[in-house]
């Protein structure tokens, strides 16, 4: 009997959550095998999903490497500074002044907020709507990227966190804190089972859990 | 009843109390480190992308998450640090091995 698309989706995301069982991951195998449609939607669904549950928690930099970088900057400092110390006090006295005025003529001008961190993405992403209404995610991804954005360096795109998050966002931020961990929620209830689970026996062998 | 007795019982009434007012404790915005509010926002767009289905299965879990005594709320975020701490490989061989579980039936 054919599946129908429908179905097929519901069991896309189902088995990206590792919530379906073999039988039917064979069938929606097959399914997808014939359908472009649903092909096309189970890799992005995927991709989004790796997306979702390796985002790292935390950027975290190897404390050599901290190291290493913080004494290069310290000696190319050094390096780059040769004049003796009486002309660095006398730069100090005519320069330290104007470099406070440039500072404090910067906050006035721009109140306090780097321009950068100033986004207004207050009015809810157009994603939210699209999302609702069913359209497929690659659908969703080209409604709901911002115009600027693309004219933005990626670097940028990451950063700009929002001074007024959206409703959602701000009235549970915990939710969105903690998706990467909630995604494996599972996995992590049971993670001592899973560890002792066994791959090579066909005997059906279940350690624990 | 003694006033030790009293007071013992008292202290134990309070000491049950607060991990179950600490569950429900939730943060606010505001009360988010920079880098925590950078990581929502980039996950709060992530999800904005979901199919309903897949955010109500989130929205489920996290209030299954939230319902859960600190302890074990704890013990799921060593799970997490131990899990995304693995190499690629390591990673790829227990994600087999919990589809391998689930199929036994594990959790049910």
């Amino acid at each position: 009997m054919l599946m129908r698309c429908r179905t097929a989706r519901q069991w896309i995301t189902r088995d990206l959550a590792g919530e379906l069982s073999l039988r039917r991951v064979e069938q929606l195998g097959r399914h997808v095998e014939r359908c472009e449609g649903c092909r096309r939607e189970q890799v992005a669904y995927a991709a989004l999903d790796r997306a979702l549950g390796l985002l790292p928690v935390a950027a975290e930099m190897p404390p050599r490497l901290e190291q290493d970088t913080l004494r290069r900057v310290r000696l190319a400092a050094d390096d780059a500074d040769p004049r003796p110390p009486r002309a660095v006090g006398r730069w100090l006295l005519i320069g330290a002044p104007a470099l406070a005025a440039t500072a404090a003529l910067a906050l006035a001008l721009y109140g306090g907020v780097p321009p950068e961190t100033a986004q207004p993405p207050a009015a809810k992403p157009v994603g939210v709507a699209a999302a609702k209404q069913g359209a497929a995610p690659a659908q969703v991804a080209q409604k709901a990227a911002p115009r600027p954005a693309a004219q933005q360096p990626a670097s940028r795109k990451r950063r700009d966190v929002p001074g007024d998050p959206p409703a959602e966002l701000a009235a549970r931020p915990d939710l969105f804190v903690n998706l990467p961990m909630l995604r494996n929620l599972d996995k992590l209830q049971h993670f001592e089972a899973i560890k002792t689970t066994t791959l090579d026996g066909q005997d059906g062998d279940q350690s624990n859990g | 009843m003694s006033a030790w007795l009293r007071v013992l019982m008292l202290a134990a009434s309070l000491a049950a109390a607060v991990p179950a007012a600490a569950q429900w404790y939730a943060r606010d915005w505001q009360q988010l480190s920079p880098e925590e509010q950078r990581r929502a926002w980039d996950n709060y767009r992530r999800y904005q992308q979901l199919p309903q289905q897949r955010r109500d299965m989130y929205e489920n879990r996290f209030q299954r998450f939230q319902g859960m005594p600190p302890q074990e709320q704890e013990r799921l975020r060593q799970n997490y640090d131990a899990y995304r701490q693995q190499d690629p490989a390591t990673r790829e061989q227990f994600n087999e091995k919990y589809r391998r579980w689930k199929q036994r039936g594990g959790g049910r």
